[in-house]
């Protein structure tokens, strides 16, 4: 990690989709799925991004493949823009960054051998011969812990967490300099999500991986990521390196999701913080902080500004106005 | 509620437009001159011109369809040369029988489809399904004209049970509706309720047959789904009777899909069948429009393009009113 | 098998076997499954999927012949306070209809598409009222809008009218709950009810439930993957495996001291919340268990797990390992279970 520049650094990222009909002014309504998100990747590193539904992380993570088109900001990768290059540049980056989805296969074609659906990359980029994309499903399929001859069957001969290895092993295809995981582990039994998860674990630091890792289960991410951050409503509320955020939580919503999150442990008892109500409405998110209608700190102030990230320890930013707490 | 009527309408007045400009340009683009047509082949050129600036023929063409869509909403369709009266009159004379026929072959097909597809559903047995769905795919498979004709065969030839290719039988004495079984029942003829009835069957059927087996294919379909769906698994844990399941839960939702089908096929049958109709000789819309074709009398032709649209629209309408009766998803949005 | 206890315990489930016939063979989902629940506690089922934790409890609602199950052998006797036991299998379906919904209650999973959807909430919990309860209409409306407020639906005055697509995941996770808990049975079935939903939903619906249950006074069966939520609701677990319960007990004794090396692969292979796991070479990495479930068409002989198991000697492949008393309350199918710890 000698070079200082981040990987990937996201700035001011907006992502509003259109709904139909009008507000009651007539005015023209949008849900804001990503409001105003700035964060930065370094080379190698690992970042969950957590949040419950409705907090726009999979749209973020879909932004950054550019599978939908940002509304405004700026996504540098290596310097870069990508967030508004033309289709014809943006296809060099799209071999940089690849993507791992919670059901790999709902969107491949059933009809393909697994070895032509992990060689479709190199095709597509046209790297290297037949015979040397050949060799490299084998050895991708042996670096996924399947056997080599996996590539001359169909995927729905395969189960879930063999399914998902399939799926690594063909965004690894291209040599990618980015990973984006979106669930890669939520649709697995548990036993079989360990094992996909060693297995990034070692992918990570055998190839030296970066990734975001996005997910809802905070335990997962607890264990597989170095940086966190933590997203409500479109928005960010905390980042903090792992440890730092589960020991000590900043922001209200971080300490309430740690607190909602059970425990395999009959005995730990002790007060649990329920956010009450629901999750409002993105097309008509809260003024000043949104998490204010559900927060139990929540000052007359809140409802005017809106916080911004700070930093309230190095490398820890929280989005919240007030210091006196936690 | 409004806004959705408002959005509809604005929809329709899209439509009629098309269907204005269809009309429209079909009389244009006919490679002879409908003066000509219509001043026959003797004319000579001063008739003609005189003619064509009749039919207004000179002006320029912005112009001309503003007069035609302005004599349209007037009342004014243009004229039937070869039948030598106005077009609206030649229409509203035959629109009720092929209304009258369109409207039975609809209640057969639909509430026909509904009734066996549902009731199999619920006896849920292996072998009526069977039957249904080789009953629905021979219904499908087999055209209405060929249709008309075996049932001409069987129950007029060879059984006499039902009236020949003879038309809708005798007309009621007071017309009001221009529906024969109606104005019958109206006048309280029952005989006379009969008669029509009679001569309605052979053609309605083999009309509704296609629609039938289109409309038990969708409803199957849909019911498989619903029944499978988790909110009926949820109605058997509360307790809920299988029928009262079937009838008060899952219909309702499967029957959605259906009610817009349903739409299309009776704008459709309303629009008039040439074949059945020439077959049993029915005095109807359909064959109007194939005898306007065959003489070029394009003015028919015309107004059959535009009754199509707006019929095409109000059943539409009516289906959606009804859809937002039954679907609350829509009621509310 | 567990010595008598000295109350008679609300459900009883002995020897419960369910197979589903398919077109390439029967599949035995739930084979040879005993457990019993003691009136107002809570006992929680996990396992994965296939386990046969679903099946069991559509099982005992005998719902499982829509899917084309059958219950081929066992007993399911439910023992109402102050009434005789009902024999479950021996119900006619009329009788059967009268215990669903009203003695033994159930939700679901999926909150989005467990509500008819173009039935308002309210007609939906009216329903359940009318069809066990001899109130009239209005009446039940009254009690069906005191159950949505019971559940915590705000204004329920108003909501009752609304349909299921006016209301979040969460809201309608609640309706549901009002739904079963509106004729007070003895038993609520829930089957992983809040593994669609947010985190900070499955708390409210978590405490809900725990609330409710108190104010009620019912059983619960909670079916769920997931051991946190367990560990959470449950006086008592039975963890699943292949169509069988492989461990039983309390629910301290379950997650401190289990005794069969499925439970306790399963305990090492979840992250822990706090405590991170660094190997020798330094790596974060999960325990994990070796390979998958049996394929249910074809089952092993002997152990189901043995195949996967780290502990399992020649014995455990010959023959199926009986149930077998662990401690107090605890039963274990393993023969190797006293080299097991965690």
């Amino acid at each position: 990690m000698n070079n200082t520049a981040p990987l990937l650094d996201v700035s001011g990222l907006i992502k509003r989709f259109s709904v139909k009909g009008r507000g009651p002014k007539g005015e023209r309504r949008f849900v804001h799925a990503v409001d105003n998100v700035s964060f930065t990747i370094a080379r190698g590193e690992v970042v969950g991004l957590v949040g419950e539904s409705g907090s726009g992380k999979t749209t973020i993570g879909r932004t950054l493949m550019r599978l939908t088109d940002p509304t405004a900001g700026v996504i540098a990768y290596e310097g870069t823009d990508i967030a508004h290059l033309p289709a014809r540049e943006m296809m060099a980056f799209r071999r940089k960054i690849q993507m791992v989805f919670q059901d790999p296969f709902a969107s491949l074609n059933p009809r393909r051998k697994v070895g032509q659906l992990i060689a479709e990359g190199m095709e597509i980029h046209k790297l290297g011969t037949r015979q040397k994309q050949d060799a490299e499903v084998k050895r991708l399929l042996t670096l996924v812990g399947l056997p080599a001859d996996a590539g001359q069957r169909f995927p729905h001969e395969f189960s879930g967490g063999q399914r998902q290895r399939i799926g690594i092993a063909r965004a690894l295809a291209v040599a990618p300099g980015f990973i984006v995981a979106d669930e890669p582990v939520s649709a697995l039994d548990v036993s079989v999500q360990a094992q996909v998860l060693n297995l990034l674990q070692d992918l990570k630091e055998q190839l030296g991986l970066t990734i975001l890792f996005i997910s809802h289960d905070l335990a997962v991410v607890e264990h597989f990521c170095d940086r966190v951050i933590v997203l409500y409503l479109g928005r960010i509320m905390e980042i903090a390196p792992c440890h730092r955020l589960y020991s000590k939580p900043a922001h209200p919503y971080t300490e309430a999701l740690l607190s909602a999150a059970p425990v395999p442990d009959p005995d730990r008892k002790g007060d649990r913080i329920v956010l009450e109500g629901d999750i409002p409405s993105p097309i008509d998110p809260p003024s000043g902080c949104v998490l204010r209608t559900r927060c139990r700190y929540a000052l007359p102030d809140c409802a005017a500004v809106r916080p911004e990230l700070r930093e309230v320890a190095p490398n820890h930013f929280k989005a919240c106005l007030r210091d006196d707490i936690l | 509620m409004i806004d959705f009527l408002l959005a509809r309408i604005g929809s329709a007045i899209v439509t009629i437009f098309g269907a204005s400009v269809l009309a429209f340009a079909v009389l244009r683009a006919v490679p002879t001159n409908p003066a000509r047509l219509i001043a026959g082949p003797f004319a000579n050129d001063e008739v003609i011109a005189q003619v064509t600036a009749n039919l207004g023929l000179d002006k320029s063409l912005p112009v001309q369809y503003l007069d035609y869509v302005t004599s349209f909403f007037i009342g004014d369709w243009g004229f039937s040369y070869s039948a030598g009266q106005p077009v609206l009159s030649q229409i509203t004379e035959r629109l009720p029988a092929s209304a009258e026929l369109a409207l039975y072959a609809f209640l057969f097909a639909f509430f026909g489809a509904v009734l066996v597809t549902v009731l199999v559903s619920f006896l849920n047995s292996r072998w009526l399904d069977r039957f249904l769905r080789l009953l629905s795919f021979i219904s499908v498979g087999v055209p209405p004209f060929w249709l008309a004709l075996l049932f001409l065969m069987v129950f007029f030839e060879r059984l006499g049970w039902f009236p020949g290719p003879v038309g809708r039988g005798p007309a009621p004495t007071g017309l009001y509706t221009g529906l024969f079984t109606i104005d019958y029942l109206l006048a309280g003829d029952f005989a006379g309720f009969g008669t029509a009835l009679h001569h309605l069957a052979l053609p309605s059927i083999a009309l509704a047959l296609g629609p039938f087996g289109y409309l038990v294919r969708l409803l199957r379909a849909n019911l498989l789904d619903i029944i499978n769906e988790p909110f009926v698994t949820v109605l058997h844990a509360k307790g809920v009777a299988p029928i009262s399941t079937h009838f008060r839960h899952i219909l309702p939702n499967a029957f959605l899909p259906t009610l817009t089908a349903g739409g299309l096929i009776l704008a459709q049958l309303l629009g008039g069948s040439v074949l059945v109709e020439r077959i049993f000789v029915w005095p109807g819309i359909g064959t109007l429009v194939i005898d306007g074709i065959l003489r070029q009398d394009y003015a028919v032709v015309q107004a059959f393009i535009m009754l199509s649209a707006i019929i095409y629209i109000g059943v539409n309408l009516l289906v959606d009113i009804l859809y937002g009766y039954v679907d609350p998803r829509v009621r509310r949005s | 098998m567990t010595e008598p206890p000295m109350s008679i315990p609300l459900l009883e489930v002995t020897g419960l076997k369910t197979s589903f016939t398919t077109p390439r063979g029967t599949v035995k989902s739930v084979d040879d499954v005993s457990f019993s629940i003691a009136a107002g506690k809570t006992l929680g089922v996990v396992g994965e999927s296939g386990s046969g934790k679903s099946v069991t409890s559509l099982s005992i609602m005998r719902l499982v012949g829509r899917g084309g199950g059958v219950i081929d052998d066992g007993a399911i006797r439910l023992n109402l306070p102050g009434q005789p036991g009902l024999d479950i299998r021996a119900l006619d379906e009329k009788a059967m209809r009268k215990v669903r919904g009203n003695d033994i209650a159930m939700i679901f999973q999926e909150p989005m598409t467990s509500l008819d959807p173009v039935w308002s909430i309210g007609d939906q919990t009216i329903e359940a009222i009318r069809l066990h309860q001899d109130v009239s209409k209005n009446e039940a409306r009254e009690k069906a809008i005191e159950m949505l407020r019971l559940v915590g639906i705000s204004a329920p005055e108003s909501r009752v009218d609304d349909f299921p697509h006016q209301l979040s995941g969460g809201m309608r996770q609640r309706v549901m709950i009002a739904i079963a808990l509106s004729c007070r049975p003895a038993l609520l079935i829930a089957d992983e009810p809040t593994t669609a939903l947010d985190v900070t939903i499955q708390a409210q619906i978590l405490d809900l439930i725990r609330r409710l249950q108190k104010e009620i006074g019912m059983s619960v069966l909670f079916i769920t993957h997931n051991l946190g939520v367990v560990a959470e609701i449950a006086d008592k677990v039975a963890v699943m495996y292949a169509g069988q319960v492989v461990e039983e007990g309390p629910v301290r004794t379950i997650f401190s001291a289990p005794r069969h090396p499925y439970t306790v692969g399963l305990l090492k292979s979840i992250p822990m919340p706090g405590g991170m796991r660094v190997d020798d070479a330094g790596s974060r990495r999960l325990d994990t268990i070796g390979g998958m479930p049996p394929n249910p068409l074809a089952l092993p002989a002997g152990c189901r797990f043995a195949p996967r198991c780290s502990l399992a000697i020649e014995d455990c492949h010959k023959a199926p390992p009986p149930l077998v008393q662990a401690g107090d309350e605890h039963g274990v199918r393993c023969i190797r279970w006293q080299e097991v710890s965690k």
